[in-house]
């Protein structure tokens, strides 16, 4: 019977929340110095608040002094004074709510910026990255646009509430004290049983709650299968059956995230009840201390202002922890971003760091029993590939998918691993180089082209070409007499190259190839897609611009085989 | 005749829908959250007058007199019940949204299965699942923020006025509801300022997806042109312009918090002026005050926690917009045109004789010639074309995909697997598999030994990629559709990727499975051995794709 999904094996969760909060912390550094400012203005809202409540007792003690001395007048400059004091407290809080709020968003501004550009950096970096993994790609750009962006809460608002947290409560603690130190005992002796009781059950809630974060995301990971692997399940006739089980993993998801959940709000209940505790037993105590009621001598002279200005702040005195508590979910959010970033920037196998001095003639290539494995598989994608092309040989790659026709050339620009066997570019190893992709130039199927005019796209291979250079690579390229009109250089493009046929994107991209002063062409699968006369044009343009340089061609086309020099087969391992 | 399509309702809908069959639990939290409210506010309120009044009661007798037990043990209950209603809210609440979410994830679900089956073919590429995971797991959010905060503001207000009108008098009262409704209205105005920048924000951000795909799409292009420092500045620049919306939104909601934090100070000491600075009644204005202050403070402060989310009403606007532009494309109905019974024969309609059932077929062609089109095609996961072919004497174009769906039974080309257990992943063609009937096919696809020798065997859980080499996930996607009763089998590239002892294993394996249980194949291939197993071959006519350069007439 298919049931909700068992658990996987468990993993060690101690070891991994200590990874992940070394990794945010290293993430969230460069925006360090906004996060001060943050903390600090967090600060500055709890000095004003304890204005405030100043204010607000000496104005009650002003309207007392009055009563309470006969035949003398409510003193309404001092009252006004102690009034306006409050209102500059009220708005300077504000004020420092609104710009801590900014700060925060500059601070996490900061992070993310740097975080994407570093993970982008190390991604560039990867040599062993799967080709035609479109549920990996898709999740690799999600944690690049969205999982860095899930880090906002975080820095902009937990950072610093947790900074600020313990010197805002010292802040609130000293001021009471100055007021009635005896009011300020009684809120360290909410405090201290409080701490006492997170200690112990605080933590064990939290780790809890983290595991059921994690089968939040395990029940997330499963919707996603679910929808990602539609076609299948709707071809094996199983909608209703999956949709159940669904239903059924979602609701047992439920039902344990709400026993944790129960035991997680019961420390923040704890968090609320010593808060509303605090508060009555400052109340409870000024008050009988002011009526003279107290089973003890009162320890110090309290007047209704003082006992005002306390009550006032008491409230005050857990506001930095409850802020720190509703910033939960920011936390348990970065932390599930941060699982899915750390693969992305961990460290591969890193390319030699020679460079190949530019190739002035055309190159010597010789491949020896070459082998590629991509990490994870277990058959390679290419086995012992042997072959050699002459320096200025046009050499065409044929074979059925999957013999390792783009594997080949993709290892000579670093881009897939070589398991075995060695290249010789003329008499140097490919293995002792790292990749030749600074010395070719290279073509595939799907042009690349960016929101700029056509010429700008065509110098991307070299960006101090000149407007002649580019238009001799673009008439080489045929471009210019490519289908009814002449594609103008200086024409915009938008982001998909919108307007282009397919014969012209391939042409702008061949432009690009030839612009760079390469001796080495690179390229896959040149001519696919494309009808037969788009393609026989196509063809007589390529081979010209083979001449001259060592030209290897992956391809399915007979056509395009045919006008090669000569022809590899490659045949499944 | 078949229903009309309906078209289905927005996310917003649905998620009320389910959220209102929570009514119970959500009033509950509700209720709590007013107790919250209201206690926060008579506890202040009280604890203001009690302090004053005992000050100013003067002289030992009096202290006598006074009833300073009945306050201080309202105090206490009140703390005691604003515990209560917290921990009852944020109980009450959860429990209502996650509830309604674990329906709406699956209802979801269904949506999209009964969509167009394009959409579905569509689904595992790019990042659009990833991103409806996080839009869905954004709107749970919202709505346990939504639900939970929703009644509170009221009752704070509600108990406010109820102490404010009696002891602060009408002005007192109505600067308070002055200020209240003010920050709403603000809200709102800021609400509808920072919609304008949302599609700002929205179009930086799909830009910036943009030359993410890029980033990782365009590796060779990026080494050869040596353009990593250009597509990284690239990044940051688009970065930075999202985070220049961002910080315009942010600007927006910081209004919204200096007006807030502000207008509680405000209250209570607009409170504190008006009644001590025009009140002649002496001790009993000042425990007014004092009373008022606080109150109003706590008031205008509660009244405002309703407000506190209004930052991310945006967010939530453009992820409902994202999930209801997905699930909305709905399957045009099909006219059936007949039904075939028992096991079809297959007409080409391409001049070659009909396939009759029980044949091993192999469907050869060139790349692009439209191998794997059809056989999704014949499973319904496209919509097929009038004239392409004829299932047991019925047009597939008129066939309803559920009946085709019976007819054939499809591995596809990648061969996924379920995230889940092996078991799992096999019972998903036949639900009703047998453990001898798991193993014989498992054994048809040389993949048995492999998996009796694994701890968990047939309950080892498949994770994204443990546990099973690319060569065994393979094999395993093929014993589950050979579990399949399906008078035909649609092979795609059954033993790519395997190395030859194991294809040749499986090819010898495989007939005779087939003949024993009167199942025709389709088996679609690039490799020569599968070819002599096959009665039959099938080659397809090189027709190249429709070429990029056409211009579609349905677009013009």
């Amino acid at each position: 019977m298919t049931t909700a999904p068992a658990d996987p094996p468990p993993t060690d969760h101690r070891a991994r929340q200590g990874r992940r909060r070394a990794w945010l912390e290293e993430a969230s550094a460069p925006g360090r110095h906004w996060i001060r400012a943050a903390t600090g203005l967090l600060l500055l809202d709890a000095a004003a608040g304890a204005g405030f409540a100043a204010a607000l007792g000496g104005a009650v003690q002003t309207a007392t002094d009055a009563l309470q001395i006969p035949g003398q007048p409510l003193a309404q400059g001092r009252l006004a004074g102690w009034i306006v004091l409050g209102l500059v407290c009220a708005v300077s809080r504000g004020i420092a709510g609104r710009e801590g709020e900014l700060c925060g968003n500059r601070a996490s501004i900061e992070v993310r910026v740097r975080l994407r550009a570093r993970l982008s950096r190390a991604l560039l970096a990867r040599t062993d990255r799967r080709p035609d993994d479109a549920a990996t790609l898709g999740t690799t750009i999600t944690a690049l646009a969205g999982g860095v962006d899930s880090l906002d809460g975080y820095v902009s608002r937990l950072l610093p509430a947790r900074k600020a947290a313990v010197p805002a409560q010292m802040l609130v603690l000293l001021a009471t004290a100055l007021g009635s130190w005896v009011s300020a005992l009684l809120l360290l002796g909410t405090l201290l049983p409080f701490a006492l009781i997170m200690a112990l059950a605080g933590g064990a809630a939290a780790d809890e709650a983290r595991q059921q974060f994690d089968a939040l995301a395990r029940l997330s990971g499963l919707f996603a299968d679910r929808i990602r692997k539609l076609p299948l399940i709707l071809a094996a006739r199983a909608e209703r059956r999956q949709a159940a089980l669904l239903g059924r993993a979602s609701a047992d998801l439920h039902r344990r995230t709400m026993r944790v959940l129960r035991l997680a709000f019961l420390s923040s209940a704890g968090l609320e009840f010593f808060a509303a505790l605090s508060v009555a037993l400052v109340a409870m105590y000024c008050g009988f201390s002011l009526l003279g009621l107290l089973p003890f001598r009162s320890p110090e002279p309290l007047t209704l202002g003082r006992a005002v200005f306390v009550l006032a702040l008491a409230p005050e005195f857990f506001a930095p922890m409850r802020r720190l508590a509703a910033a939960y979910h920011d936390e348990r959010a970065a932390e599930a971003a941060a699982d899915r970033m750390a693969p992305l920037a961990e460290p591969s196998p890193v390319l030699a760091a020679a460079t190949h001095a530019p190739l002035a003639a055309p190159p010597h290539l010789r491949f020896e029993a070459v082998s590629v494995l991509y990490p994870g598989c277990d058959r390679p994608a290419l086995d012992g590939l042997e072959m050699d092309v002459r320096p200025g040989e046009m050499v065409a790659l044929l074979g059925a998918s999957g013999t390792g026709k783009s594997s080949a050339i993709k290892l000579l620009l670093g881009l897939a691993p070589l398991a075995g066997g060695e290249v010789w570019i003329d008499d140097a190893p490919l293995s002792g180089l790292g990749d030749i992709a600074a010395c070719a130039s290279w073509m595939g199927q799907d042009s690349f082209l960016i929101p700029a005019s056509v010429s700008e796209n065509i110098a991307l291979s070299r960006r101090d070409a000149s407007l002649d250079e580019i238009r001799a690579a673009a008439n080489a390229a045929g471009l210019e007499w490519d289908g009814a009109g002449a594609v103008l250089l200086d024409r915009q493009l938008d982001e998909r190259g919108g307007g282009l046929s397919g014969g012209e994107r391939r042409r702008i991209a061949l432009a690009r190839a030839l612009l760079k002063p390469s001796a080495l062409l690179l390229l896959d699968e040149p001519t696919a897609h494309l009808d037969p006369d788009t393609e026989a044009a196509l063809i007589g343009t390529i081979r010209a611009a083979a001449r001259g340089r060592t030209t290897i061609v992956a391809t399915h086309s007979a056509a395009l085989a045919a006008s090669a020099d000569r022809i590899v087969r490659l045949h499944a391992a | 005749m078949r229903p009309a399509p309906h078209r289905p309702d927005s996310i917003r809908a649905l998620i009320r829908r389910e959220c209102r069959k929570e009514g119970g639990r959500l009033l509950a939290a509700a209720i709590s959250a007013a107790l919250v409210g209201a206690c926060s506010v008579l506890l202040l309120g009280l604890s203001g007058w009690f302090i004053a009044a005992t000050a100013l009661t003067g002289g030992a007798a009096a202290a006598a007199a006074f009833n300073a037990l009945l306050p201080s043990a309202t105090i206490r209950l009140l703390a005691i019940l604003r515990t209560g209603g917290r921990y009852g809210e944020r109980v009450f609440g959860h429990d209502a949204v996650l509830r309604a979410f674990s329906r709406i994830r699956p209802a979801l679900f269904s949506r999209l299965a009964a969509g167009a089956p394009e959409t579905a073919l569509a689904m595992p590429e790019g990042d659009a699942v990833s991103r409806l995971v996080n839009d869905l797991d954004e709107l749970e959010h919202q709505a346990v923020i939504r639900h939970t905060a929703s009644w509170s503001w009221l009752a704070t207000l509600a108990a406010g006025f109820a102490l404010l009108l009696p002891f602060g008098g009408w002005n007192v009262t109505a600067a308070v509801a002055v200020l209240v409704a003010g920050l709403h209205a603000l809200a709102r105005m800021l609400d509808r300022h920072a919609r304008q920048h949302e599609n700002g924000l929205a179009a930086a951000r799909a830009a910036l997806r943009d030359v993410l795909s890029l980033l990782c799409d365009a590796g060779a292009e990026l080494r050869t042109y040596a353009l990593q420092d250009w597509i990284v500045s690239r990044i940051g620049a688009l970065s930075l312009t999202q985070a220049g919306a961002e910080r315009r939104i942010a600007r927006i909601a910081g209004w919204m918090a200096l007006a807030r934090v502000s207008a509680s100070g405000i209250a209570g000491m607009i409170a504190v002026a008006a009644i001590l600075g025009t009140a002649h009644d002496g001790a009993w204005g000042i425990e007014r005050a004092a009373l008022c202050a606080l109150a109003a403070s706590m008031v205008v402060e509660g009244a405002a926690s309703r407000l506190q989310g209004a930052q991310r009403w945006g967010e939530a606007r453009e992820t409902e917009r994202r999930l209801d532009a997905m699930a909305r494309t709905h399957a045009p109905g099909r006219s059936t045109g007949g039904r075939p019974t028992g096991a079809p024969t297959l007409d080409w309609r391409d001049g070659t004789m009909p396939t009759p059932p029980g044949t091993i077929v192999a469907l050869l062609g060139p790349s692009g010639s439209g191998k794997t089109t059809l056989l999704h095609r014949m499973t319904g996961l496209l919509t097929p074309p009038c004239g392409c072919m004829a299932i047991g004497g019925c047009d597939l174009a008129a066939l309803d995909p559920a009946d085709a769906r019976r007819c054939f039974a499809l591995m596809p080309q990648d061969a996924p697997l379920l995230i889940g257990t092996i078991r799992e992943n096999l019972t998903l063609m036949r639900p009703c598999a047998t453990e001898a009937e798991m193993w014989d096919a498992l054994h048809v696809a040389a993949l048995d030994e492999r998996i009796r020798r694994m701890p968990h065997g047939l309950e080892t859980w498949l994770a994204a990629d443990a546990a099973l080499s690319g060569g065994e996930r393979r094999r395993l996607a093929l014993a589950r559709t050979l579990l399949s009763d399906a008078p035909w089998l649609l092979l795609d590239e059954p033993t790519e990727s395997l190395d030859a002892a194991t294809e040749m294993l499986i090819l010898q394996r495989l007939p005779e499975r087939l003949r024993r249980r009167r199942q025709g194949a389709l088996i679609v291939t690039h490799r020569t051995a599968p070819l002599a197993i096959c009665d039959e071959i099938h080659a397809l006519s090189p027709i190249p794709k429709p070429p990029v350069d056409a211009v579609c007439p349905a677009k013009q």
